[in-house]
């Protein structure tokens, strides 16, 4: 994504804001189904997330990349979805409705399974989802520790700590499945 | 290379592997284009509704600001006559002006009203009699009521009236 589109964008430009989106779209979507682990979840957070960042294009000053910039509203994004998951979680248990039985009456078989994809996406989601989002931005994403800490909104020591607690945590998991 | 390592390699080409399914931009800028149309709407008809109302209210603003003038002549050519200061002669007959000039009768005609002499009360009559109160204080007057015995020595109703009726006639006749 070269400057000059971003500028162009910041202008408001549409075209400019077309190009944007084509290039970060699947960028959002796989980081929001790695850490929602729901397609249709999963795009209903990248819509929310081209709104947010349609609106704060103007407040980018080029600090880091624009791709790491707009991870960090695909992130607030999910916390938002995660908190009201767990309010809508919370009234079901009231209601006497698991999350868990409402996804299996809801199968599709066109979704992809996203859990099944690998063994370590399996062991990925049992992971806190700090821990899960410095691994996904490090390792699948290629993001540096800075790039990672400004999607993530906190230090670049932190996200150094937290992909260390995370691998530790996958290679416990890993030799006991071995 | 380690095992963890490997793992990580093989869930980056999964992870890598996901696409957005749509076009987002598409999904996005469309209802963004929609608003827009709708917000150039919203301002063609708030300029449009201004317009018209600057045409409704054109005529009273001209009318209360300018002065007439006939057609032809900037200068105006009637003037308005004051009507002059009423003196003390004016409003009373015969009474000197302050500085001693009579007004004359020509001018007198020209007032619409001529007060002929200070108005006075009217005399009325004393509100009652000096004999109404003797005592010299006020006595209301008690409204008085038959007394029992009165009442049950009275036989009929009709004895309470003054004024005959006819129910007895009817009852004769019947």
């Amino acid at each position: 994504m070269d400057q000059i589109t971003i500028e162009r964008a910041r202008r408001g430009e549409r075209d400019a804001l077309a190009a944007l989106l084509t290039g970060l779209q699947d960028i959002w979507f796989r980081f929001c189904v790695s850490q929602l682990r729901d397609a249709d979840r999963a795009r209903d957070a990248v819509q929310e997330t081209a709104l947010r960042f349609m609106r704060q294009i103007g407040s980018f000053r080029g600090e880091s990349r624009i791709e790491s910039w707009s991870l960090g509203i695909a992130l607030n994004v999910i916390r938002e979805q995660r908190r009201d998951d767990r309010k809508l979680d919370l009234e079901k248990i009231a209601a006497g409705v698991s999350r868990r039985d409402d996804r299996a009456n809801d199968v599709d078989e066109s979704r992809p399974d996203i859990d099944e994809l690998s063994q370590l996406h399996a062991m990925l989601d049992e992971l806190p989802d700090r821990q899960r989002q410095a691994i996904v931005l490090r390792f699948f994403e290629d993001h540096s520790v800075e790039e990672t800490a400004a999607a993530m909104q906190c230090a670049a020591g932190t996200v150094k700590a937290t992909v260390h607690q995370a691998l530790r945590a996958l290679r416990t998991k890993l030799s006991a499945i071995q | 290379m380690s095992e963890l390592r490997k793992q990580l390699q093989a869930a980056k080409a999964t992870y890598r592997s996901m696409k957005y399914p749509g076009n987002l931009a598409a999904q996005v800028l469309l209802p963004a284009a929609v608003n827009h149309s709708w917000r150039w709407k919203l301002m063609t008809g708030a300029l449009a509704a201004a317009a018209a109302l600057a045409v409704i209210m054109w005529p009273r603003h001209t009318a209360t600001d300018t002065t007439p003038t006939i057609a032809g002549n900037t200068a105006p050519t009637q003037t308005i006559e004051l009507l002059p200061e009423l003196s003390p002669s004016q409003l009373v007959p015969g009474a000197p002006d302050i500085d001693g000039t009579e007004v004359s009768s020509a001018d007198d005609e020209t007032l619409s009203t001529v007060i002929d002499e200070i108005p006075s009360m009217p005399q009325i009559g004393p509100l009652w009699a000096a004999n109404d109160f003797p005592s010299g204080e006020y006595e209301p007057l008690v409204p008085s009521f038959p007394s029992f015995t009165e009442l049950t020595s009275i036989e009929t109703m009709d004895e309470l009236t003054d004024e005959p009726t006819d129910e007895p006639a009817k009852e004769s006749n019947q």
